[in-house]
């Protein structure tokens, strides 16, 4: 893919996108424009910025909204994919949630401190994702809270047939798709998914924006995590009207330059195809996966079948912390990878694991990059 | 055994900066759990580890590895060696405290808290900043002291100073020596290695055979004079209330000869090779020094 050019030249071999994407110069560029241009607020001051504020936010809210095949007051912008899970986890009235074992922190943390109880569906042997015990397991919860696909090593679970199971067992879903909505094509509707959650930072838009998508007549039910300002229609000392869906979700003042922004990092991706940007990560994937196979002392977490495992390699090499290697790697070849536990403690503790060097690739990255990286993490481990 | 030199190190940054007082926190608990047999939970040696191994094998994989392979080894040696040299800056500083160098009274080799090496400078009959030659141990065991010009100033303190006019590292101690010249038997000797002008000595030993008093005006006004030649000296007498007749009769007796030379042999078998060249009670310092080494050396 060539889109060098749309990007700012950073000199480093950049594969750490699963933590957070590079952006291309027109998200950057239409940032820049609203500091510029109109930095305003939206949706209170009816001045001309203010209203070109509120439009631009409409705008790119609607382009979430295609881009997810939802309704425009069905998507709300949080902070990020977590809040969107709190909001979810703290205005929901719940008593059982099931959720899978490599779930990210965001969607662990949020139920153990309400007090739910938490089902864990374990992995397959190979960590891909047991639907046995999954329909086991369902039955009595009153949501299905998993990743699509995991940070940890990539492993896309089949939300397709968790969300069938799920509902023909009365039991609601909501989706983690930070990691997948940077890959894959999700259509909501064809999904029949209740609730999905995603970060902008993950799909080449800006840091500090998020979406919390859920059905019209769910988010009804879905109670206030955090009010204030916009949230509500009018008030006095004693009480107060709520306003409609999306607003009554998003207190205080959003973060104007990172949504609209946001909407201009999804028409690029969309330009580009998300099924474009699948077949080259996992092509990457698949050379790399190769050739690191080789090295002596390679262990991979997860599926050896790279197809599996979208843009992750996620590994250790024997005898080595992993956090050394990733260091290594940044100081002697200025190649960034992430390392450690990925934010999913619970799994790593329960197999006894230090952690992971967690190579995350994207549509940006190259063969050649691939090669210098297995040359690399070659040389360390002769180390 | 990397945590131990980073803790000492960003201890001493954290003094002054907040980022650093976080690494020591860091390297703190890296040696405190590894001393108890625990893995270092902050990564801080993984990291320091990774960080020197890559920019060694930037430039040298071969050498890089071997770092990598012997890491900890090297730590060791540089924690050895960092103890070693915390050791020597301490007796440097020891030092420099009392005598205003490195390394003691009269050496002369370069100190971290002298770096221009001002302190140890003195004059030597060879050229203006020679400092490289040590002749015999100075001591003033056995020596006259009668023989040179006498202070007022009497107590149990005896300084012996010598200089010479013209020197500029004379010129540079003489304010500290005219401050200690009122509270100690201070002597004066004049060993003039700059110029052999002989005549200049015994004009000022003319000086003080006439009047002790003025002696000392002169001697500060010669200080602070920057041609140097009898003439010159002689002026200054003359402004300071000497009769000029008195003191051309004076230097050319015979007498003066003989003190001026029994004064230089004396200085001489007292093992002087520059100046300035200060005995306190008996102690010898070589070169212009703060005033608290030789105060140190006053009872």
């Amino acid at each position: 893919m060539n889109v060098e050019k749309d990007f700012p030249k950073l000199n480093v071999i950049y594969v750490d996108s699963a933590c957070m994407s590079l952006r291309p110069l027109c998200v950057i560029d239409k940032m820049n424009e609203y500091y510029i241009s109109y930095p305003s607020c939206g949706g209170r001051s009816h001045h001309q910025l203010g209203e070109k504020v509120q439009s631009e936010v409409e705008k790119a809210r609607k382009k979430v909204a295609k881009f997810f095949g939802a309704k425009t007051d069905e998507i709300i912008f949080t902070k990020n994919a977590t809040e969107g899970i709190n909001v979810v986890a703290n205005g929901l009235n719940l008593k059982k949630v099931l959720i899978s074992d490599k779930e990210h922190n965001s969607n662990l943390i949020p139920w153990l401190k309400k007090g739910v109880k938490v089902v864990v569906c374990k992995s397959n042997e190979d960590n891909t994702f047991d639907l046995k015990e999954f329909e086991n397991k369902v039955k009595g919860v009153d949501l299905v809270s998993v990743v699509w696909t995991s940070n940890l090593d990539g492993v896309t679970n089949p939300v397709k047939e968790i969300i069938k199971i799920a509902h023909k067992n009365s039991v609601r879903v909501l989706v983690d798709a930070a990691q997948a909505a940077a890959h894959k094509d999700i259509n909501v509707k064809k999904l029949d998914v209740d609730f999905l959650v995603c970060s902008a930072h993950k799909m080449c838009g800006p840091s500090g924006v998020g979406v919390l998508y859920g059905k019209k007549h769910l988010l009804e039910e879905v109670g206030s995590f955090i009010v204030g300002g916009d949230t509500v229609k009018n008030s006095n000392y004693t009480n107060f009207i709520f306003e409609d869906i999306p607003k009554r979700f998003e207190a205080g003042l959003q973060n104007y330059p990172g949504i609209i922004g946001f909407g201009v990092a999804i028409d690029y991706l969309s330009k580009i195809g998300l099924s474009k940007i699948e077949k080259h990560v996992v092509a990457l994937n698949e050379y790399l996966t190769a050739k690191l196979s080789k090295i002596k002392g390679f262990e991979l977490i997860g599926p050896q079948s790279a197809e599996q495992r979208s843009g992750i390699i996620s590994f250790n090499l024997k005898g080595k912390d992993p956090h050394e290697v990733a260091l290594l790697l940044d100081s002697i070849a200025n190649i960034c990878v992430r390392s450690g536990q990925h934010c999913v403690h619970s799994w790593f503790n329960a197999h006894k694991l230090d952690g992971s060097v967690r190579i995350s690739l994207y549509f940006y990255n190259t063969f050649e990059e691939c090669e210098k990286i297995y040359e690399e993490v070659k040389k360390i481990s002769e180390l | 055994m990397i945590c131990v030199i980073a803790l000492i190190i960003f201890s001493i940054l954290g003094i002054f900066s907040a980022t650093h007082r976080k690494l020591a926190a860091e390297a703190f608990d890296c040696v405190f759990r590894k001393s108890t047999g625990r893995k270092c939970a902050s990564g801080m040696d993984v990291r320091i580890k990774s960080k020197i191994t890559g920019t060694f094998m930037k430039f040298s994989p071969k050498f890089g590895k071997i770092i990598y392979r012997h890491f900890e080894l090297a730590s060791w040696i540089f924690v050895i060696l960092f103890i070693v040299t915390t050791a020597y800056l301490g007796f440097g500083a020891y030092n420099f405290y009392l005598y205003g160098n490195c390394y003691g009274p009269t050496d002369t080799g370069f100190c971290v808290f002298d770096p221009s090496g001002h302190n140890s400078q003195f004059t030597t009959e060879e050229s203006c900043s020679g400092n490289d030659e040590i002749y015999d141990s100075l001591s003033l065991a056995g020596k006259d002291l009668s023989l040179f010009t006498k202070s007022s100033g009497n107590s149990g303190n005896i300084v012996f100073f010598v200089g010479c006019f013209d020197c500029q590292y004379t010129k540079e101690i003489y304010p500290v020596m005219k401050g200690l010249r009122n509270k100690t038997t201070f002597y004066f000797g004049h060993f003039p290695v700059n110029h052999a002008d002989d005549n200049v000595t015994k004009l000022t030993n003319c000086a003080y055979y006439y009047d002790e008093e003025k002696y000392w005006d002169l001697i500060d006004s010669i200080f602070e004079l920057n041609t140097y030649d009898f003439q010159s000296i002689l002026d200054l007498a003359v402004v300071e209330g000497y009769v000029e007749k008195d003191l051309t009769f004076c230097v050319a007796k015979e007498g003066s000869q003989k003190l001026y030379d029994e004064q230089i042999e004396e200085m001489k078998s007292m093992g002087i090779y520059g100046t300035p060249t200060v005995f306190v009670n008996g102690e010898a310092i070589v070169g212009p020094k703060p005033l608290r080494v030789y105060e140190r050396l006053l009872r």
